[in-house]
């Protein structure tokens, strides 16, 4: 994306965006509340118009693609999901198959997307009575079914248990074809999952780079204009909100 | 819902509302049996008594079946686009904005044709009007909670429905005596007027190409149940499907109640039938709807035709006796 702007009313959410994702890279997006994160992603799934700047996609300007072109590029979970009639699980996971049109192999391809999160067993289950963190790893499911180059997610572990939240993780890093762009507000869980990472602050100003060089305590404490430090566990760090 | 049986329950009911048509034919008020209706149908115009009941009964049968599937496919389109299952053309006040443009078309001396047009258009700037007024509730924050959406669209809807109501009674009583007869005909839903049998035919037609413009649109409707912001990344184009569909939606409504006033709760009884026995996907859905609405609503003019025989009843008044019980048991259910 190049000189990307992006404005909430009258706020400057984003200006001057700029960064290269290369495919295969696992970018976080990390930053306060209202920073601008789900209204990032929005932009770079075309269901917002930025206010400046371009978006490309594999070489394709997204405002310029079909509705259907960008479909073939990007999936997005989003963070809330509607289900005003009962459906079951397949069924909701298979109207990611839309874009290809009726084909044989739909089935195959939900129940795989389904085993990848875990949610094999719920096939049949009717979506309204699943738990809000199954409900959410069918929505990844769903957006894993769509089989696209690039992932969006709008944080995919919001309601998920630790032992699935590592899980999740762990499966959408397992997928190396796939690019990832996901925001996450556990920055811990940031550390272990991203290549990359994108500080977002909400005031105009961002940092991007890799993982290692951007996600750092004294960037966090700035971010989130709290006091957050850093230990060493093995070969991991945590951080922690500091007294 | 399996493949196989959900064509086979299509294929019922597809036969069910076809057998509407020569039990329509048979009873009422004088039975025929079925050779004499099938002479009546063969010979249209000799000057028997079965051709001059078939030539009477006919019409009012095709109408029945063409107003009750537009009505079903009404209902059926506007709960999913709503993602509502309360949604209703009667409910919401679409049916008495068509009933108000007729009656001022009638008022203003238009011919049948016109009438209809009027029709059409006032079921169209009814729903437009909905669409927005509850915009913010159907497509604001994307995501309100389902809950107060469901119910500003509901209060919006009655709303319009009671506007809809106040200006048929001012038509009413503003209107000469002797044209009452005919516009209590609009407020009630009746199809004792249906005798033109080109008009018949040419509503039937209507229907099949609503029906075919909704169904193709059905998997695209399936995705944006779940939300507008999905069914765009997933690759539909939300905007012009729903476009498309309100219109249908429109036109649907608009004949049904030119043809037969405003009659209720079909649009409302109908696609939860359908839901019910064949599920949520609305490439099943939708034309199960439109054939379930079709066999009710000849099913209930038959009756209105026969209960009370040789007196007639108005088939709006059945179509609503049955379906509010039905509506209040949805609405605490939900």
């Amino acid at each position: 994306m190049q000189g990307l702007g992006l404005r909430a009313g009258q706020r400057d959410l984003v200006q001057g965006l700029s960064l290269a994702v290369a495919a295969g890279e696992r970018w976080v997006v990390v930053g306060p509340n209202g920073a601008g994160k789900s209204s990032l992603l929005r932009a770079l799934a075309g269901a917002r118009s930025a206010q400046a700047g371009t978006i490309h996609i594999a070489g394709h300007a997204v405002d310029r693609c079909g509705v259907q072109q960008l479909a073939a590029l990007r999936a997005l979970v989003n963070d809330r999901w509607l289900d005003p009639f009962s459906a079951t699980v397949l069924e909701t996971v298979l109207t990611a198959r839309y874009r290809f049109g009726p084909e044989g192999g739909a089935r195959d391809a939900g129940l795989a997307a389904l085993a990848r999160m875990d949610c094999a067993g719920l096939a049949q289950r009717d979506v309204r009575g699943l738990s809000r963190g199954e409900r959410q790893r069918v929505a990844i499911a769903t957006a894993l079914a769509q089989d696209t180059p690039l992932l969006l997610l709008d944080e995919p572990t919001s309601h998920q248990d630790p032992g699935h939240q590592a899980m999740v993780l762990d499966r959408l890093a397992a997928g190396r074809r796939q690019t990832v762009i996901a925001v996450l507000h556990d920055v811990n869980a940031a550390a272990r999952f991203a290549t990359h990472v994108l500080l977002l602050s909400g005031a105009g100003w961002w940092r991007a780079g890799p993982r290692a060089e951007v996600l750092t305590a004294e960037a966090l404490s700035d971010l989130f204009a709290t006091r957050i430090e850093v230990a060493r566990a093995g070969h991991t760090e945590v951080f922690w909100v500091g007294l | 819902m399996n493949e196989p049986r959900a064509r086979i329950l299509l294929w019922l009911l597809a036969a069910a509302c076809a057998a509407s048509l020569p039990l329509s034919l048979m009873l009422g008020s004088v039975a025929l049996d079925a050779r004499a209706a099938l002479d009546g149908l063969l010979a249209p115009g000799a000057a028997t008594l079965p051709s001059a009941i078939v030539a009477l009964r006919l019409p009012r049968a095709v109408t029945a079946i063409a107003v009750g599937g537009l009505l079903a496919l009404s209902g059926a389109l506007l709960q999913a686009l709503l993602r509502n299952p309360l949604a209703d053309p009667y409910v919401l006040g679409i049916s008495g904005g068509g009933a108000c443009a007729a009656l001022l078309a009638i008022a203003l001396g238009a011919g049948a044709f016109a009438t209809h047009c009027a029709g059409v258009l006032g079921a169209l700037a009814a729903l437009a009007a909905l669409f927005l007024l509850a915009r913010r509730a159907l497509f604001g924050a994307e995501q309100q909670s389902g809950e107060s959406a469901a119910s500003s669209i509901l209060l919006v809807g009655v709303m319009m429905a009671s506007l809809a109501a106040a200006l048929l009674s001012l038509a009413l009583s503003l209107a000469p005596t002797g044209r009452l007869r005919p516009m209590v005909f609009w407020l009630l839903g009746d199809l004792s007027g249906a005798l033109d049998p080109a008009a018949a035919w040419f509503s039937l037609a209507v229907l099949v190409v609503c029906a075919w413009t909704g169904a193709r649109d059905a998997a695209a409707l399936n995705l944006m149940l779940r939300g507008d912001l999905q069914a765009f990344t997933q690759g539909v184009e939300v905007e012009r499907v729903r476009r498309r569909l309100v219109i249908v939606a429109s036109i649907a409504t608009g004949w049904a109640v030119a043809l037969a006033g405003a009659i209720g709760f079909v649009g409302f009884v109908a696609p939860h039938l359908a839901r019910f026995a064949l599920g949520n996907d609305q490439r099943l859905a939708l034309p199960a709807s439109v054939l379930i609405g079709a066999t009710l609503l000849a099913a209930a003019d038959l009756a209105a035709r026969t209960v009370a025989a040789p007196a007639q009843l108005p088939v709006g008044v059945l179509t609503v006796m049955f379906g509010v019980p039905l509506f209040l048991w949805q609405l605490r259910r939900q």
